[in-house]
């Protein structure tokens, strides 16, 4: 997951003819590249490559699909980003604008195959949950067996789940989460409460934490 | 390799988009839905406030006092009957519309639901009274009698109310006063006999006296007879109403063969 952080930005864009990596565009905020990209697709590539890994590890979290259906997740959440450009509503952010469009892509994908979107946090994710919701330490996490404390995880129902994960992992505001599953402030927040207290039952019915 | 793959999905998506020639959609498309749907809005709310204003109309047609004069008679078949289900289903109906087509715009999921319900039925009610006291939900409802015969069957049960004396609900005028009550004459040309006791309330400003227009409430016995609760004055329009097939009509006398003075209640 970490390799894949590094892109080689330069290489790509000198390809495609617009020298997208030339200081000044990479300054730009989301706000100004949308404006160019509506007038030059090579700019939504900037676009892209600030966010096609998030975004690709983000469908990894919220869903059980592998690298190459996540890819094809994310290329027709781009392309439908990039046809509705003009729908964009810079009251929010484009972040979790892409956000809500990849997790409903996604959602969208499990349901005509009939499979189930699951979760699949990894050990990394799993600590970091962990340290973001409770007051287990790693090396107390450690000790016990990380599958008992994934199955506390899964066990968290669906929607609280969803909720933690953009808050603690993805690292999104309220606001954000907010435009990205469609929801209250106020229910963002009940739901990210509850979440912690169920993950907790769940870890103390697991004798992970008391 | 991984970096490779990466490296790919944004050049390979920007590819897809030049090769098929991709464009971003018309804004003015967006403004158009967007104009749309805040017109729905619109229209749903305004034939909402309508809605209520002929709600508020049709309870005031059956009886303005019914809900402090009658009140254990309430839940009664007849007034239940008499409610306006129609307009009181076409206010929820388009109370519900506005509500999810608010929740289709672009900031529509950033209040609770519950929420716009109530700021909904709130803007509702309040254009909706403003509309009742401007007389648009009875021009509506004349309106409506006029052009849609359908309608006029739909809201019968409502003019029919006071006509039910099984369930101690008659209209009419009274005829051959005697001591222990009077004959009331009803709009189909019926007889009814009220009983006036000791406990009978009557709320009229003048005295009961033959010609009056008058409703009672009260229980019917085995033999047809009234024993009166109550004794109100009745308006010309609650005497009318399903007095002939057609139903209400403006060109026929309501109540032949008495013209009722509204001021006095009596017939002239």
């Amino acid at each position: 997951m970490n390799a894949i952080q590094g892109t080689k930005r330069g290489a790509r864009s000198e390809k495609h003819g617009t020298r997208m990596t030339e200081p000044g565009y990479q300054e730009k905020t989301d706000a100004e590249i949308i404006e160019l990209a509506k007038g030059n697709a090579d700019f939504f590539g900037v676009l892209m490559e600030r966010y096609e890994t998030p975004l690709l590890r983000y469908i990894h979290r919220i869903s059980s699909f592998d690298r190459d259906d996540a890819e094809d997740i994310l290329q027709e959440s781009f392309i439908k980003a990039y046809r509705n450009l003009n729908d964009f509503d810079h009251d929010s952010k484009f972040s979790s604008w892409m956000y809500r469009i990849v997790r409903n892509q996604t959602i969208d994908v499990a349901r005509k195959r009939k499979i189930r979107v699951t979760v699949s946090i990894d050990e990394h994710d799993l600590s970091h949950i962990l340290r973001a919701t409770t007051d287990i330490e790693d090396e107390t996490a450690r000790k016990y067996d990380l599958t008992r404390i994934n199955a506390a995880v899964r066990s968290l129902p669906e929607t609280y789940r969803e909720a933690l994960i953009l808050r603690f992992l993805e690292e999104k505001s309220y606001e954000e989460i907010m435009d990205i599953l469609h929801l209250p402030k106020g229910t963002v927040a009940t739901l990210i409460s509850r979440g912690k207290k169920i993950l907790h039952e769940n870890l103390s019915k697991e004798g992970i934490e008391r | 390799m991984n970096e490779q793959k990466q490296d790919s999905i944004a050049g390979k998506i920007l590819g897809k988009i030049k090769q098929e020639d991709i464009h971003p959609e018309a804004s003015w498309k967006f403004v158009l839905r967007r104009a749309l749907l805040w017109t729905g809005i619109g229209l749903a709310g305004a034939f909402a406030a309508i809605s209520l204003s002929l709600v508020i109309f049709s309870l005031l047609s059956i009886d303005q006092g019914i809900l402090g004069f009658a009140p254990k008679r309430l839940f009664s078949p007849t007034v239940f009957q008499a409610l306006p289900f129609l307009w009181i289903g076409s206010l929820l109906a388009f109370v519900a519309l506005a509500v999810f087509e608010y929740r289709e715009t672009g900031h529509g999921y950033r209040h609770r639901p519950l929420f716009v319900v109530l700021t909904t039925f709130l803007i509702v009610f309040a254009i909706g009274a403003l509309l009742h006291l401007l007389r648009i939900g009875e021009r509506s409802d004349i309106a409506l009698r006029h052009a849609i015969p359908q309608y006029d069957q739909a809201v019968r049960p409502r003019d029919t109310f006071w006509r039910h004396p099984e369930a101690g609900f008659a209209t009419g005028t009274v005829a051959n006063i005697s001591a222990a009550g009077f004959l009331l004459r009803t709009p189909d040309g019926d007889g009814l006999d009220i009983r006036i006791g000791d406990h009978t309330i009557i709320r009229l400003p003048l005295k009961i006296e033959e010609g009056r227009a008058v409703r009672v409430i009260g229980d019917q016995d085995a033999n047809g007879k009234i024993d009166a609760e109550e004794i109100l004055p009745a308006l010309p329009s609650q005497l009318r109403g399903g007095g002939s097939e057609q139903g209400f009509n403006d060109d026929q006398p309501p109540f032949p063969p008495h013209a009722i003075d509204p001021a006095t209640g009596l017939s002239q």
